[in-house]
């Protein structure tokens, strides 16, 4: 083996050692989301009631605030729009999955009233799966649906309740 | 006519490096600024074991940033004077070559699969993968491969 390749070999594994090296250190400071206090729970029942912006046609958009306030008293169906690997790995206690895709095969699940609220959540404020349920859900005549702003990446960065099916996170 | 060896190509080239640079820098630090995100990409993709994803998520921005950079410093005048440096910017061009041509697989067995899944490619934006992020990959890889070209001459 010549010296040219022993640089290549050296470089191209340091390269990959450091990088794994940094993924470690990385995913030892990946915030881990905990359970909300008794007493953050007693606050938020103590708010006012739940005001969200009524939906003349379409969709709204439910700020994070008001979405933990309708999960803990209960007002609200969550739903998941993610693929079924993100919502096994975590998800609002209790939503229910329904990928966008799979839309047609999944809403069976669905038993509740029109008029129950719903709220819709993907990933992140950019993902664009709990828009396109969203708007399936209003097409099949549900009345009160909303887009959960920042999805469960800020519901967890937020330490909001969050279930998981798997043990490592 | 111009050779490739020619100082303009040299320098289109160089120019072409710290541009490759330029982008693996912007997609690993996009990438570490919403890990959230990419992990969730990661799952959609549906190619790794779940217990891989928060490792590969964690590490893979690190190495596109250190990718970039090392594309960067390869062309930087000083480092060029080095007799190990073509080695060094060689070696960084297959790294970028193989994360690009892994990225191109996946992406196309997303499209192979029908699945609807978030490109994750610059942090978690709403691109959905297609053929658009599938071309702008098969470009970056073409350029790579003229770097690589040049690189070998």
């Amino acid at each position: 083996m010549n010296r040219s390749v022993r640089l290549f070999l050296f470089i191209s594994v340091s390269l990959v050692f450091l990088s794994l090296c940094l993924g470690v250190l990385t995913r030892l400071q990946l915030v881990r989301h905990t359970m909300p206090t008794p007493e953050d729970i007693v606050q938020w029942h103590s708010l006012v009631d739940l005001h969200l912006p009524s939906v003349k046609s379409g969709y709204g958009d439910v700020a994070f605030e008001d979405a933990k306030m309708a999960f803990y008293t209960q007002q609200a169906i969550f739903i998941d729009a993610r693929p079924y690997e993100a919502y096994q790995r975590a998800h609002i206690p209790g939503a229910i999955f329904l990928y966008s895709k799979d839309y047609d095969v999944l809403k069976t699940k669905l038993t509740f009233s029109k008029d129950q609220l719903v709220i819709v959540y993907c990933s992140t404020q950019q993902c664009q799966m709990a828009n396109k349920t969203a708007d399936l859900l209003v097409k099949d005549g549900y009345r009160r649906v909303y887009v959960l702003t920042g999805g469960i990446k800020e519901w967890a960065a937020n330490q909001g309740d969050l279930e998981s099916h798997y043990v490592t996170f | 006519m111009l050779h490739f060896n020619s100082r303009v190509m040299s320098f289109i080239c160089d120019a072409l490096t710290v541009a490759l640079g330029l982008m693996w820098v912007y997609a690993g630090s996009m990438k570490l600024t919403d890990l959230w995100g990419l992990m969730d990409s990661l799952l959609q993709y549906n190619l790794l074991p779940v217990s891989w994803v928060t490792m590969a998520a964690s590490t893979l921005p690190w190495m596109e940033l250190l990718i970039g950079a090392g594309l960067i410093m390869g062309v930087l005048p000083y480092l060029k004077r080095v007799s190990e440096n073509r080695i060094f910017l060689l070696t960084m061009s297959w790294m970028s070559m193989t994360l690009l041509t892994v990225f191109f697989v996946a992406m196309y067995s997303v499209m192979w699969r029908g699945l609807e899944v978030t490109c994750g490619c610059f942090g978690a934006g709403a691109q959905f993968v297609g053929w658009v992020t599938i071309g702008r990959d098969f470009g970056l890889i073409l350029l790579n491969s003229v770097l690589l070209w040049r690189l070998k001459v």
